[in-house]
């Protein structure tokens, strides 16, 4: 088996090599940088197996735990993490082909870096099997968002990025305390480990503050309602493509961790009506303040946090459909909702505006695009045959089990989000406008006709993905037990 | 002695967070964070500290009876240098904020 450090390793390795091939040719990078995260996506997509087998913990350095004894850094790989890693590889691909021309010639090496460097935080965030790697990895992370958000260098990205900062360093703090007071209770930083000890201690009220600084620590970076205010802003100044893989890179560093260490550490795998309550919040609020933005992205980003909602309520529910749902949603959405970001992306590219209001007319110009934002409209509101059907549909199964009002409010929030769509498709892409443009090069086409693509073939097949790749990380999820005994098996003998 | 310890960190890392709550000055919010960086990183000092033990270095010919525990020290210096580098990405988007509006005050987040 390949070991899991292996692509966070060639991630670092690409983040820091391209700058050096950038200075032997320069038009060298892009094919470099795109060569490598094609690769990455191999190496990935190749550790399947492994992942579906079973846990396999890779214990850095060999540090393997002997008899009573656990010393060493663990990168644990099962279906859950291997299924929001390879939305990390594959967006990745997609990213560094859309910024071929976005970005330019100028500055493009310090983009890929960043975006090499985003890629390593965040597959470690996800494949790791400690707090504290976990929390390195995870301001890794943040650092390289903020450079990314920054990365235009006018007043508006530039606070955005600052305002960003200062929220998620607040945020990862408390993370870092809550770890450290978890590290005290048990005397262990390994995730299984810590499980394992607090299942024999019982939460005592040190382990529950714990938690509360946990939660909301990483609570920013999932950015649900009320925690969500640096979200719309820094994603839409980002660099088109970068927005794009932020979104697809969310989830895994966001929610993935929060529900890990929820149902690992904490073993909370039942119905959990805060959480209920948080997606239904995180639903309404922003659709509701997605329907009265006139920026394009801004637009997207709410709606971003608005579907959150629906995968917050879908876990919270503790039922096997609802993660089932609520993991296959977060599969969709990345989806569709990168393709929403590239399609804003190159109407803004091309026009110079980013108020819809001041667009128009643009599907005659730009007919792939508006193609790509319709196949993406419809998935996000939930229309068959599109595949953000697929999963809202379990989600309303999921729901109706536990309380028929959830299901009203979720058909709810689709028909508004429907509604917001629409009226902006009728702004950017119908109607007359004074834009005469071309459609975007190939290299931003291509990329979103790919993920058109798949949102279109995971509408029709639904059960193929089920099958393969959501209901095993599903059940990972729903049995923490299985985590725990099979990463810490070397330890009793 | 330990719980002294306890308010005292507590009292930095609440300090830190009222500066960046309430202060609209770019810098001072910036000093503020490193200010809430010490509290915590004091707070994981104290969690491995063993009162009247010895730091783990083994050293032939010494004999001692207890240690303190050195991971939480390990974790501080990678705290403390994320720390770092939070102080100088914030002071780089200041700089770069104070050239395109000739003031250190902040905006609110848009709504």
């Amino acid at each position: 088996m390949i070991p899991p450090i292996i692509p966070i390793g060639l991630y670092l390795f690409a983040a820091f090599v391209t700058p050096v091939v950038g200075r032997i040719n320069r038009n060298a990078r892009w094919p470099f940088a795109l060569l490598m995260s094609l690769l990455s996506f191999v190496l990935i997509a190749s550790l399947y197996s492994d992942a579906q087998a079973g846990y396999t913990p890779y214990w850095l350095g060999n540090w393997v735990p002997v008899v009573g004894t656990l010393m060493g850094i663990g990168l644990v790989l099962d279906p859950v993490a291997w299924l929001f890693g390879i939305l990390i590889g594959l967006f990745s691909v997609l990213c560094i082909m859309y910024s071929k021309e976005e970005i330019g010639d100028a500055h493009a090496t310090r983009y890929y870096s960043l975006v090499f460097l985003a890629c390593a935080g965040s597959l470690g965030v996800v494949f790791t099997g400690d707090l504290f790697n976990l929390f390195v990895f995870l301001e890794l992370f943040n650092f390289v968002c903020v450079g990314l958000v920054a990365y235009n260098g006018n007043e508006r990205s530039l606070n955005a990025s600052f305002n960003f900062l200062v929220l998620a360093s607040l945020a990862t703090t408390f993370l870092l305390v809550g770890i450290i007071i978890l590290y005290s209770v048990t005397g262990t930083l390994n995730i299984a480990h810590i499980a394992y000890k607090l299942g024999a201690l019982g939460l005592e009220p040190a382990s529950l503050v714990a938690l509360v600084l946990i939660f909301i620590g990483i609570g920013v970076k999932t950015s649900f309602f009320p925690l969500h205010t640096w979200m719309p802003e820094a994603y839409s100044s980002a660099p088109h493509g970068a927005s794009m893989l932020l979104i697809g890179m969310k989830y895994g560093t966001g929610l993935y961790a929060l529900l890990r260490i929820l149902s690992v550490v904490f073993g909370f795998v039942g119905t959990s009506w805060l959480l209920i309550l948080i997606g239904v919040v995180t639903m309404l609020g922003g659709v509701l303040m997605a329907m009265v933005q006139s920026d394009f992205k801004r637009m997207l980003s709410y709606h971003a946090i608005s579907q959150l909602g629906y995968m917050i309520l879908a876990a919270g529910l503790g039922t096997m459909l609802g993660m089932t749902g609520s993991l296959f949603h977060v599969l969709n959405h990345v989806l569709y909702k990168g393709m929403l970001f590239l399609a804003a992306g190159a109407v803004i590219w091309r026009t110079g505006e980013t108020d819809v209001n001041k667009m128009g007319g643009l599907a005659k110009y730009m007919p792939l695009t508006a193609l790509a934002y319709a196949v993406g409209a419809l998935s996000i509101s939930g229309v068959p045959p599109f595949n953000g059907f697929a999963s809202k549909w379990i989600i309303y199964n999921a729901t109706f089990q536990v309380n028929p009002l959830l299901t009203a409010i979720a058909l709810l929030v689709s028909a508004l989000t429907l509604a917001s769509f629409l009226k902006v498709f009728h702004a950017v892409f119908l109607g007359k406008g004074n834009n005469v443009v071309k459609e975007v090069p190939a290299t931003m086409t291509g990329p979103m006709m790919l993920l058109a693509l798949l949102c279109i073939l995971l509408g029709l097949f639904p059960d193929i993905a089920l099958q393969y790749a959501i209901e095993p990380a599903a059940k990972a999820l729903m049995n923490p037990g299985a985590y725990i005994s099979s990463v810490l098996a070397g330890m009793f003998g | 002695m330990s719980n002294l310890l306890f308010v005292l960190c507590a009292a930095l890392i609440g300090a830190g967070i009222m500066g960046v709550l309430v202060k609209k000055n770019m810098l001072k919010i910036i000093i503020a964070l490193s200010v809430i960086d010490s509290g915590v990183n004091m707070f994981i000092i104290t969690r491995g500290y063993v009162d009247s033990c010895t730091a783990p270095i083994l050293e032939s010919g010494k004999s001692f009876s207890c240690l303190v525990d050195p991971i939480p020290q390990a974790l501080t210096l990678t705290s403390i240098v994320i720390g770092a580098s939070v102080t100088a990405l914030a002071l780089s988007l200041a700089i770069g904020l104070y050239k395109n509006r000739g003031t250190l005050s902040i905006k609110g987040i848009e709504k």
